[in-house]
């Protein structure tokens, strides 16, 4: 068993290294493990598991070894949680980030430019971190932090944070692009009430109500609408509930959809 | 449990005490597949000169020959035989017996004529009538004793009708497949799960389909039946009390066994046969399999397990980066999955979660299958435990199931408990969880405490707990950590011993 093992763990490593070769283009951004990092960030763990009393020392030799590039530090970070293949090493990471108490700007500068580039396992991590900037305290998200973000380049926001607060929560997303983005097509009354009630039937739906006889028509009255509007965040709202809720879509909205000119609601309907 | 065959041997021969010089006549017996026992065995001639004896005997039903087994006769009481003559034939006489000088017993058994033979007749032993020891040392020719399908004795088939768990895998991990222990099935049964899902996704309930491809709902029983064709007289038969469980061919369905009556007469290509049993409404009822005699219906053995609908669901979540699934990934470091493992055993529906199926708001696989239960399944009772980050998850999905009561439908939170548990906002959330779950009937909330200072991860009491235990402050687990509490078999034994006595399966 130990043999076969190490086979399938060389062959993965070959495969993996010819991927990372083939795929150079697309995997120029993802960021590399580290070997000394690596290693003092194992040291660290291991003192903490093992409650030794030097792991003051070790993570501050860790500290020190960041320097003055903690985004790298982080991503470092990042990528030991990956691996990690048990409680301690997840828990005592997750310790060792938040004794270096990294700020949401560094956090969000760190995963940003490889949160859409990242394998699951990585993004996984990715977006557990960003978590802690919008959800803080558990709940639905708090997109604030993000919005001031995003003002400060508000013609070409980041299309992986859009990405990932459309993921998180459709509704909270929406709500946040209508603040920033609220000199665009404006929302009529009425469309808000629709809009509303929408948001009330998916929430009832997500706690588990069956979608009633008129409520199927209703709502795909609205994401009907809301796929045709001007503004590209409500089409993307409209995308994201379909991906969640295929049993909405028809084959004209999802047609459209995927031919939307914007990219971000393209690829969110996309199979 | 198998019944009638083991009493039913019991009985076997209890006229044959004669059987060594007289013998009980027993007449044509049906055909079966091992010898029976010779009888009216007779000494008709001597030669004085040879000292040969002449026998005569009523050959055995089935055998295709016979042979003699003779001892000294002081040994007869211990029956302990010192000498053969094999292949006597069939013919029922044998003209030169002739064991030597001196006092000897003797009598003749029927055999196959490859190595299996028959009865050796019956006698007082102890004070009881029993069958007598068979030749163990066969000095000349080597049988081996078989009455199990004897031909002259009553028909009495080896038979066993055994239920296994309840299949899992499609929400939470699966575990393997798992007997119904024999002590447990008529008390308290197996547990079945109401059919009132739609696995197949085809907008009609699983109870009221046909064939459901992704059916998982079914129970898997085992019937194992020994000859697989009864003798002529006799029958298999599969019946149930009452009309609250339905038999099947497959796991998915496939075509009914019983229906549209409460029992089917069964044929058998082989010694086993799998089927399956559904609950579609609910409601309770015994699976009976039996051998019977016809036509006068006297069952000769059966066995009979008890259906029940499961009324619970037990949630199980590890910690951070623990992969659920059965047997363990690391059987020494995943005492949740142990837990788990152990509750399903027990008979309990369990699903076990990588606690990460919980997001921060209580969504995801692990509400929709307590939702579906709820709503499809006929379950009312909930419980929920989890280890570290798995713990603030069992608050987050308590929360949420609690919080939506009014969409979900009627349901009790019975049990709930904590090892070590710690708030799952995300994965870099390290508060001690300290909320007691909502609404529930009984909380557990094993926690280590030794001062919590730096770079130390640790749970706290939960206010309003039933039970509160600091484990640091025990005399077993003053050395336990974050990382070992939850394979503390202290704190397992507790947290088992509390759902059981919480939660009705």
């Amino acid at each position: 068993m130990i043999r076969l093992g190490r086979l399938v763990l060389t062959t993965l490593i070959a495969l993996a290294s010819f991927q990372a070769r083939a795929g150079e283009d697309q995997t120029a951004r993802s960021p590399k493990l580290d070997p000394e990092v690596q290693s003092r960030i194992e040291q660290v763990v291991v003192a903490i598991v093992r409650g030794e009393e030097n792991s003051a020392g070790r993570i501050e030799a860790l500290r020190q070894l960041g320097g003055r590039d903690r985004r790298s530090l982080l991503l470092q970070l990042a990528l030991y949680l990956e691996h990690s293949s048990g409680t301690e090493q997840s828990m005592a990471g997750a310790l060792i980030v938040q004794h270096l108490a990294f700020t949401p700007e560094e956090k969000l500068q760190s995963v940003l430019p490889h949160l859409d580039g990242a394998g699951p396992g990585l993004r996984r991590v990715f977006t557990e971190l960003l978590a802690t900037i919008d959800r803080a305290e558990g709940g639905e998200p708090d997109y604030r932090f993000y919005e001031t973000q995003i003002l400060k380049g508000k013609d070409a926001p980041p299309p992986a944070l859009i990405r990932y607060m459309y993921e998180v929560s459709p509704g909270a997303a929406l709500a946040s692009m209508e603040r920033i983005y609220g000199g665009g097509p404006a929302r009529k009354d009425a469309a808000a009430r629709k809009l509303g009630d929408v948001q009330g039937l998916l929430a009832r739906h997500d706690a588990g109500a069956p979608w009633s006889d008129p409520d199927l028509p209703r709502l795909r009255s609205v994401l009907e609408s809301l796929s045709k509007d001007p503004g590209w965040w409500r089409r993307l709202y409209a995308a994201a509930i379909l991906t969640r809720n295929p049993d909405l879509a028809t084959a004209e909205m999802t047609r459209r959809l995927r031919s939307d000119l914007n990219t971000l609601v393209r690829d969110t309907v996309s199979p | 449990m198998p019944r009638g065959g083991v009493r039913s041997r019991a009985l076997v021969h209890l006229g044959c005490l004669l059987s060594l010089t007289l013998g009980v006549g027993r007449g044509d017996a049906p055909l079966a597949a091992t010898p029976g026992e010779v009888t009216n065995l007779r000494v008709t001639g001597y030669d004085v000169g040879t000292g040969d004896i002449s026998l005569s005997y009523t050959p055995a039903c089935s055998a295709a020959n016979h042979h003699i087994e003779f001892g000294r006769l002081q040994d007869v009481r211990t029956a302990t035989y010192s000498g053969q003559v094999c292949a006597i034939g069939t013919s029922g006489a044998y003209g030169s017996f002739n064991p030597g000088p001196g006092s000897w017993f003797f009598l003749v058994v029927g055999d196959d004529g490859i190595g299996t033979e028959g009865s050796y007749g019956t006698s007082l032993i102890g004070g009881t009538p029993a069958e007598r020891p068979a030749d163990s040392l066969d000095p000349a020719c080597a049988f081996t004793q078989d009455l199990s399908q004897r031909c002259d004795g009553p028909f009495t088939p080896t038979l066993d009708l055994s239920a296994f768990r309840p299949a899992t895998g499609t929400s939470g991990a699966p575990f393997q497949r798992w007997p119904v222990g024999e002590g447990e099935e008529t008390t308290p049964g197996a547990g079945v799960r109401m059919n009132g899902d739609d696995d197949d996704a085809d907008g009609q309930v699983d109870r009221d389909d046909g064939n459901v491809a992704a059916e998982n709902d079914l129970v898997e029983i085992q019937l194992t039946v020994d000859p697989p064709t009864p003798p002529p007289g006799f029958e298999y038969l599969l019946s149930r009390t009452n009309a609250n469980i339905r038999v099947w061919s497959a796991a998915t369905k496939g075509s009914e066994i019983l229906a549209p009556g409460n029992s089917v007469t069964l044929t058998f290509a082989s010694t086993t046969r799998t089927l399956w049993v559904e609950n579609p409404s609910g409601g309770a009822a015994d699976l009976i399999f039996a051998a019977r005699a016809t036509p006068s219906g006297t069952v000769v053995a059966s066995d009979l397990v008890h259906f029940f609908p499961l009324s619970s669901v037990v949630i199980a979540l590890g910690g951070e980066s623990q992969v659920p699934a059965d047997p363990p990934l690391e059987p020494t470091n995943h005492g949740t999955f142990q837990l788990a493992i152990t509750l399903y055993h027990m008979g309990y529906d369990v699903q076990m979660y990588d606690e990460d199926v919980v997001s921060s708001t209580g969504a995801g696989q692990a509400y929709n299958e307590v939702v579906s239960a709820i709503q499809k399944r006929g379950i009312s009772h909930v419980a929920i435990f989890g280890y570290s980050h798995g713990g603030g998850s069992t608050t987050d999905l308590a929360q949420r199931l609690n919080a939506n009561r009014a969409t979900i439908g009627s349901f009790s939170i019975d049990f709930t408990a904590y090892i070590d548990g710690i708030q799952n906002d995300s994965d870099f959330d390290l508060d001690p969880e300290t909320a007691l779950p909502p609404s529930t009937a009984y909380h557990a909330n094993y926690y280590e405490h030794p001062g919590c200072g730096f770079l130390q991860l640790c749970g706290a009491p939960v206010s309003g707990a039933d039970l509160n235990v600091n484990v640091t402050a025990t005399p077993w687990g003053g050395s336990l950590t974050h990382f070992t509490i939850d394979d503390a078999p202290q704190v397992l034994q507790g947290i088992l011993d509390l759902l059981v006595t919480h939660v009705v399966q």
